[in-house]
């Protein structure tokens, strides 16, 4: 790391909380993440820990009963509390955002050229329809869907799973956006076609020099193509840092149980084939009422009772600048591993 | 309805935020209808005109619901006239308009409960049937309650009291053969996405015989729905008694209904309002207290619908 | 369309047995349309049960009923014989159709009106009778398939066609307006309502669609009876002629009879039977299209077109509005099963001559054939107007579209 570069996109201190008929849920507590040009950014967290809320936040995606706070800082302006008409000019254009429910993320009762062409014509307004059909035909064949001319005249539901989410990553595509946000793009899909996406975003993020953040819970998929990952529990960040870092050498408890909890095929046959797969003890804290004092806490093997008075900042590593963690634990990751085998 | 729901008590919310874990579905529900101040309004309002039908005999007492002889123009009836204690006026036969309306609303009450217990057993077993023997049987069973539905039963009811309906309980029965299809529709569905559920399934793997399943889970989980959507079904009975009393065809004087006094004050809307207020009034304020009940119980049963 | 065309066949079917079904009660039920308070005489008494097929087996005359039938003699001294096209006894008197009088011939075929009191009504056909015997012509009633629904019972020389071509008509007059008030108004509403979710004008939307749906029609019509026109109309008169003192109103008219509540002639007596039937209507409309545009509005394909910068009408003309339009769509069906029992009440409260009066006249005066003409053209109203929902279903909903029904 020489010079500190300026981030592309900035989330200061952001909260999220949604009124429900049952309470009031706190789903996102605090967040401070920087996402600067051209990386691939992971997320990584359990369901409910707030992973997609943040960013769905961004582009002003939540649900009617969500009120945030805090700020979202893209191009001088807080994304935040953009009024609609300006947020429009940047949300599919230099921000597009890809879901994670392909089946239902495309309107039912319009063709794919529709859908696709109003993406494009919208933020180009001078386009002119078939220069506009000839680019969809092009986006379809860059993100490998043959025979895309017939493709465009058809409905959402003569497609298949995978091929409707390769339709909406030819739809966030379509105007080259600056940032790139995967929701869990490929986590209703079956193993073989998860690939053939994750090969496809690859392929296209360096040829047009985005960033993309990518949200999921699987860690193998973060390995694989992230190159910073933030994990997050209970919406808070627990660990920032650098992928080979903070998966070869996580400091934080929460980031170990998680990488515990992973099935590995190949490589650690030897050594855990005989055992049950780890779980991390505990479910995360009701959001309804988020504790007191770090989140982890209960189902923490390492904690004490610092852990459960007060909630952790996240803050640099002593011998690791670039890296964050929100723990009052400072042992390293060998030490915390022996205490979660301890507490087993 | 959603945002009449979101008025609620923070305490409670605080409680119901400690009843979350632990009660059951039904004690939830219950916590949840309990919130929804609309609801429980208008069932302290329901059960207010429950009990002004049952009394209503006291009120005959109170006000006199004998002509008034005296007066040598009773007949052509009178304005509400506070002094004289007929409150909502006097017909064109000199009798209390609010002590008829009671009576008028006893009928009504009595309606929702044979009619809608008519509807309740025929729609229940009509779905459960249905839901239970799936296949070809629910197809057609199915089909037929779609069209059915497009259907306006209520002229088969007119057509069928205009030829039998002189005795009262014929009326009510009638009136419960119309409005079974929704019940039926929805009692379907909750025994059919019971029988595909995971426990049901595990009883039947763990060897329960299908007798012990139907008594043990099936019935508990649908007569809550049951009794929900009754609640629904209530004030569609009393407006179609009120319907076929306005046209005459329902219940006979002595007996009167809402319908039928709204019928004889509509005839001289223009010379005795009064005669219109009171019947009116009470109807509409009955079925929309009706209708927020059965609403604030289905949102409380199933949360999702808002 | 194959779609729209399988269901229409169905609810022929249900047609042809809510048909049978109204005619078996009839027949069946407890006491029948000439037992009145004076019976006519038994050889009267058997001649119209013969004219009405009355004294066939009950699946025979619902055969005659649809289909019409042929051979049934009816002798000059009123017995019921074996043809079905009357044959007028030599030197009858006949009335035709034109209202004279006059005397038959012998070859006179008479068809179609008759009226029992010893007096032939309508159409002579000089010389049919040995037309018949030459090329074997079969005359024969024409049965509900060729559209004659026969003579009213209750009033045997009115022919229930013609009630029916009165009564359409004034009954069209504020169904049509009313549900097209409903729609036009409604949806939009219901649409507005969703978009502000939880603002006030949702609020005021709600509260529209609980009182439209909660209201009945039967309190609904005298209530705006009197406020408009008895109360409006007394404050015009007071406006005008008291106030005012314009004269020439008052020498006139006594009122001005701005919004008339009904009865007859022109556009203004239907505005309030419209507006009655309307409400109500616009209640439901707004309740349904409300909850289609929510649901729509929280699907994640709206999302996605959020997410795509698509403005707010973009959004809710393209990607809303055909979904959260299909449950109004599906509602259509039973609108006309709650416009048709609306018009019994509208067409007592209004005493419009239209089709619900004549269908409550005719079960009430066991009028037969006048009820199963009624019935019959509710019916055909229903089966149309699903035909054209499913049609629009199909339209618009494009897994229908491409093979599969609706799910």
């Amino acid at each position: 790391m020489s010079a500190p570069r300026t981030p592309l996109l900035s989330i200061k201190d952001l909260h999220i909380e949604f009124d429900t008929p049952d309470g009031t849920v706190k789903a996102v507590n605090g967040i401070n993440i920087d996402l600067f040009k051209g990386e691939v950014l992971g997320i990584v967290g359990e369901s409910g820990s707030g992973k997609s809320q943040s960013w769905m936040a961004t582009l002003g995606l939540l649900a009617e009963n969500a009120s945030t706070s805090g700020a979202v800082l893209f191009d001088d302006h807080n994304l935040l509390n953009l009024p609609t008409r300006d947020l429009n000019p940047i949300r599919g254009n230099r921000i597009a955002m890809v879901f994670q429910d392909p089946m239902t993320s495309l309107n039912p009762y319009l063709t794919v050229e529709t859908q696709m062409i109003e993406a494009l014509r919208i933020h180009q307004k001078d386009m002119s329809k078939p220069a506009a059909r000839q680019r969809c035909i092009q986006m379809l064949d860059r993100v490998a869907i043959p025979d895309a001319d017939r493709r465009l005249k058809q409905f959402p539901h003569e497609l298949s799973g995978g091929m409707r989410q390769r339709v909406m990553i030819a739809l966030a595509l379509l105007n080259d956006p600056e940032i790139l946000i995967a929701d869990e793009p490929t986590t209703a899909l079956d193993v073989t076609i998860q690939a053939e996406i994750l090969d496809i975003l690859l392929a296209l993020q360096p040829e047009r020099g985005m960033a993309v953040v990518f949200i999921t819970h699987a860690l193998g998929v973060v390995a694989e193509i992230c190159s910073r990952v933030c994990v997050m529990y209970a919406g808070q960040l627990a660990e920032v840092g650098p992928v080979e870092d903070v998966f070869t050498d996580a400091r934080h408890p929460y980031t170990l149980s998680l990488l515990k909890a992973t099935p590995r095929a190949a490589q650690d046959t030897t050594e855990q084939s005989n055992e049950a797969l780890y779980a991390i003890p505990g479910a995360p804290p009701n959001m309804r009422m988020p504790p007191q004092g770090c989140p982890f806490e209960p189902r923490c093997a390492c904690a004490n009772s610092e852990c459960s008075q007060e909630n952790p900042k996240l803050e640099p590593l002593d011998d690791a600048p670039e890296r964050l963690k929100a723990c009052f634990r400072q042992q390293s990751s060998a030490e915390l591993t022996e205490a979660l085998n301890h507490g087993r | 309805m959603s945002l009449l729901n979101r008025e609620r008590n923070e305490e409670a919310l605080a409680a119901a935020g400690e009843v979350l874990r632990s009660r059951s579905l039904t004690q939830l529900a219950i916590a949840r209808f309990l919130r929804n101040r609309v609801a429980v309004g208008a069932t302290a309002i329901v059960i207010v005109m429950i009990l002004l039908a049952t009394f209503a005999p006291i009120f005959e007492l109170l006000t006199g619901y004998e002509m008034d002889y005296q007066d040598r123009n009773f007949y052509s009836g009178k304005a509400p006239n506070w002094d004289a204690k007929h409150y909502f006026g006097t017909d064109q036969n000199g009798r209390d308009i609010f002590v008829r309306t009671m009576f008028g609303m006893r009928i009504s009450m009595l309606v929702a409960l044979v009619a809608a217990s008519v509807a309740l057993v025929i729609g229940v077993g009509y779905g459960a049937i249905s839901g239970l023997a799936g296949g070809l049987t629910d197809t057609i069973m199915m089909r037929i309650l779609d069209l059915l539905i497009s259907y306006p039963l209520t002229l088969i009811a007119v057509i069928a009291l205009a030829y039998f309906g002189r005795n009262i309980f014929i009326v009510f029965v009638i009136i419960g053969l119309v409005e079974w299809q929704i019940m039926a529709r929805v009692i379907r569905g909750q025994v059919i996405s019971l029988r595909n559920s995971d426990f049901i399934e595990a009883a039947r793997a763990a060897g329960v015989r299908p007798i012990g399943i139907l008594v043990r889970h099936i019935v508990p989980n649908v007569t809550g729905v049951a009794i929900v959507y009754m609640t629904l079904i209530i004030p569609e009975v009393i407006l179609v008694e009120s319907f076929l009393g306005y046209l005459g065809l329902g219940v006979q004087e002595p007996n009167t209904s809402l319908g039928v006094l709204i019928s004889e004050g509509a005839n001289s809307i223009e010379r005795k309002p009064w005669m219109t207020y009171g019947p009116g009034m009470f109807l509409v304020v009955l079925l929309l207290a009706l209708n927020f009940v059965g609403d604030g119980l289905r949102d409380a049963f199933d949360p999702k619908d808002r | 369309m194959a779609y729209a065309l399988q269901r229409f066949g169905q609810m022929l079917i249900i047609v042809i047995i809510a048909l049978f079904a109204v005619f078996s009660t009839q027949r069946l039920a407890p006491g029948g349309p000439f037992d009145g308070e004076r019976p006519p005489p038994p050889a009267i008494l058997e001649n119209l049960r013969a004219y009405y097929d009355m004294d066939l087996s009950m699946p025979a005359q619902f055969y005659a009923y649809l289909f019409g039938m042929a051979g049934r003699e009816i002798e000059a001294n009123g017995t019921a014989g074996k043809a079905h096209w009357f044959v007028v006894p030599k030197n009858a008197e006949i009335t035709t159709l034109g209202g004279t009088t006059d005397r038959s011939t012998d070859d006179d075929l008479f068809v179609r009106r008759f009226c029992p009191w010893d007096q032939w009504l309508g159409q002579v056909l000089p010389g049919a009778r040995a037309q018949m015997r030459e090329n074997g012509t079969v005359f024969r009633k024409c049965g509900v398939v060729r559209g004659d629904f026969g003579l009213s019972m209750a009033r045997r020389s009115i022919y229930v066609n013609d009630y029916v071509r009165d009564g359409l008509p004034a009954t069209l007059k504020y169904a049509i307006p009313s549900l097209l008030f409903a729609l036009l108004l409604g949806v939009p509403m219901g649409f507005y309502a969703a978009y502000r979710q939880n603002k006030p004008a949702d609020f005021i939307m709600i509260t529209i669609g609980m009182f439209g749906t909660v209201v009945p029609n039967l309190v609904m019509a005298p209530l705006l009876i009197f406020l408009f026109a008895v109360q409006l109309d007394a404050f015009f008169h007071w406006l005008f002629v008291e106030t005012l003192e314009w004269i020439e109103l008052a020498r006139r008219q006594r009122t001005l009879n701005l919004i008339p509540s009904g009865k007859t002639g022109g556009v203004m007596h239907y505005v309030l039977p419209t507006l009655v039937l309307g409400t109500g209507l616009l209640g439901r409309i707004v309740r349904l299209s409300r909850a289609g545009a929510l649901e729509a509005l929280r699907s994640n394909y709206v999302r996605t077109a959020r997410a795509k910068g698509l403005p707010a009408h973009v959004i809710l003309l393209r990607h809303v509005f055909k979904p959260a339009i299909l449950p109004v769509l599906t509602y259509m069906g039973p609108v006309t099963a709650f416009i048709l029992t609306g018009s019994l009440v509208i067409e007592r409260a209004f005493s419009l001559p239209g089709l619900g009066r004549q269908f409550i006249a005719a079960a009430t005066d066991r009028d037969y054939t006048l009820l199963m003409g009624t019935t019959v053209i509710l019916l055909l109203a229903i089966i149309l107007l699903n035909f054209i929902v499913d049609l629009l279903y199909t339209w618009l909903d494009p897994r229908i579209r491409r093979g599969g029904g609706r799910s």
